[in-house]
């Protein structure tokens, strides 16, 4: 065992220096020997211990359970409970401060280094164990992605920063709360359903959810993933939310561009065909008024172009990306009203 | 003898229009655009109209539902001539107010054919 700094909490002189020669002899340092909950809170504070020996009955005032509590709420010490007395209400009160072992007088050389070895040990675990937590914690916090834990109760087990700013509530209004009561209506039921699902399927689900949040149209990507306890019982979902409201808007912006674009594209087009078609009337009309040697084929030509005209027209309100387009964002095909052979249709007599 | 006006704002277009006609036995009137097509309107009364739609300032559309809209024009049945294509749309917002439409180039028979139907003679 490296040499660990244990602190000694005893009153009864005897034990305190049984406890000093065995501790020492298992290589331990003895950073201190007290016999007051108040001097022992004034060790701990002053030689920062790896472990601290603490008898439950002591002198003054201050009990060695308030005494580890006082520490533990400062320190990280691990604390063992050394105590003659054995009666069930005093061990449950020691267990609610979650001692690192409990060890009943009189002891042997054995049980006490077993213990010791033990508490170190676990608290190095429970070490990296908050590390992790820590480590994982911040990595949730610092997202910019909302992370909420639901339980299987649509209550709320975690949020992150970003999750409580979707939401529009203060982290600490979110906790524990039930998801009902923190989003409207309409949302809730909407989470509710795909929650649901996520429950009966156990897989994860992703999609696009557009909710009305305090007067504001927003859209996010939400991830749904299943939580599984050790027993493989699953008991939360964990959601990932990812606004898309700016990339949203942008989209809509530009489409609306777009058809601001196409639609003088369109008037271009028509006022193009348009002045095109009028030379060709021109010409067609000399043609059949000088009745000259020529005629046929000059007609013939003039009806070629006007096919071609005819043609740009048509392409133009037949391309599919832009009837597409146009039938998703205008509501509307902006179609021409055509014969088979794909020039518009005249000398229809209507109504 | 029935009078036909030739609205368009392409003089050879009005020239060879009011040819055709004439050598098919129709008397002509011309205007140059929606605002002299309204002016003739008030003191003649032609038995039918050609209309071109793309004009500028005022374009073909705007000068029909004018002319429909005048008590002395509005039972001249009238007839589009056109160089553009005409959308869905556009026939259906103004589909009660024109008898039909032709697509330029017009032949004088396409042109006598359709002014003969309309006017039932």
């Amino acid at each position: 065992m490296e040499k660990k700094k244990i602190l000694v909490v005893e009153d009864e002189f005897i034990t305190a220096s049984a406890l000093r020669v065995s501790l020492e002899g298992m290589g331990c340092t003895v950073v201190g020997t007290v016999d007051t909950g108040e001097l022992a809170v004034n060790a701990a504070t002053e030689h920062k211990p790896d472990l601290i020996l603490m008898d439950i009955i002591l002198k003054g005032d201050m009990s060695g359970i308030t005494a580890a509590n006082i520490i533990q709420k400062h320190y990280d010490i691990p604390v063992i409970y050394l105590t003659g007395q054995s009666d069930e209400a005093t061990i449950n009160r020691a267990l609610k401060s979650e001692p690192f072992g409990y060890i009943v007088k009189p002891f042997d050389e054995k049980n006490l280094k077993s213990n010791i070895m033990m508490a170190l040990y676990k608290h190095s675990i429970d070490l990296k164990l908050k590390a992790s937590e820590e480590r994982y914690r911040t990595i949730a916090e610092l997202s910019g992605d909302g992370i909420l834990i639901i339980t299987n109760d649509n209550s709320i087990a975690y949020a992150n920063g970003s999750a409580s700013r979707i939401i529009r509530r203060k982290p600490t209004e979110i906790i524990d709360e039930p998801l009902k009561d923190l989003v409207p209506d309409e949302m809730f039921r909407s989470i509710r359903t795909v929650l649901d699902e996520v429950h009966i399927t156990n897989n994860s689900m992703r999609l696009t959810q557009e909710y009305s949040l305090g007067g504001d149209q927003r859209w996010f990507d939400t991830c749904y993933i299943p939580l599984f306890s050790a027993d493989d019982s699953l008991r939360q979902v964990m959601m990932i939310i990812h606004d898309i409201t700016d990339q949203v808007l942008m989209e809509e912006k530009m489409a609306m561009e777009g058809i601001t674009q196409l639609e003088k594209n369109m008037e271009q087009f028509q006022i193009l065909n348009d002045q095109i078609r009028n030379p060709l009337q021109v010409i067609t009309g000399l043609t059949l008024l000088e009745q000259g040697p020529s005629q046929k084929k000059i007609l013939e030509q003039v009806a070629m172009i006007d096919i071609l005209v005819s043609k740009l027209d048509m392409e133009w309100y037949k391309s599919t990306k832009v009837r597409s387009f146009l039938m998703r964002h205008y509501q509307h095909g902006g179609k021409m009203i055509s014969n088979d052979e794909g020039r518009p249709v005249s000398n229809k007599t209507m109504r | 003898m029935a009078t036909i006006l030739i609205v368009d704002d392409n003089a050879d277009i009005r020239d060879i229009f009011a040819i055709f006609l004439t050598v098919a036995g129709f008397s002509t009137l011309l205007a140059s655009g929606g605002d002299e097509c309204l002016e003739l309107l008030k003191t003649n009364h032609p038995d039918l109209i050609l209309l071109d739609i793309m004009m500028e300032p005022m374009d073909g559309w705007r000068t029909l539902t004018l002319i429909k809209n005048m008590p002395e024009s509005k039972d001249i049945p009238v007839v589009m001539v056109t160089g553009k294509a005409i959308t869905e749309g556009e026939l259906q917002k103004y589909s009660g107010q024109f008898k039909t439409y032709l697509m330029k180039p017009v032949t004088a028979d396409h042109l006598n054919e359709a002014i003969v139907e309309i006017l039932k003679l």
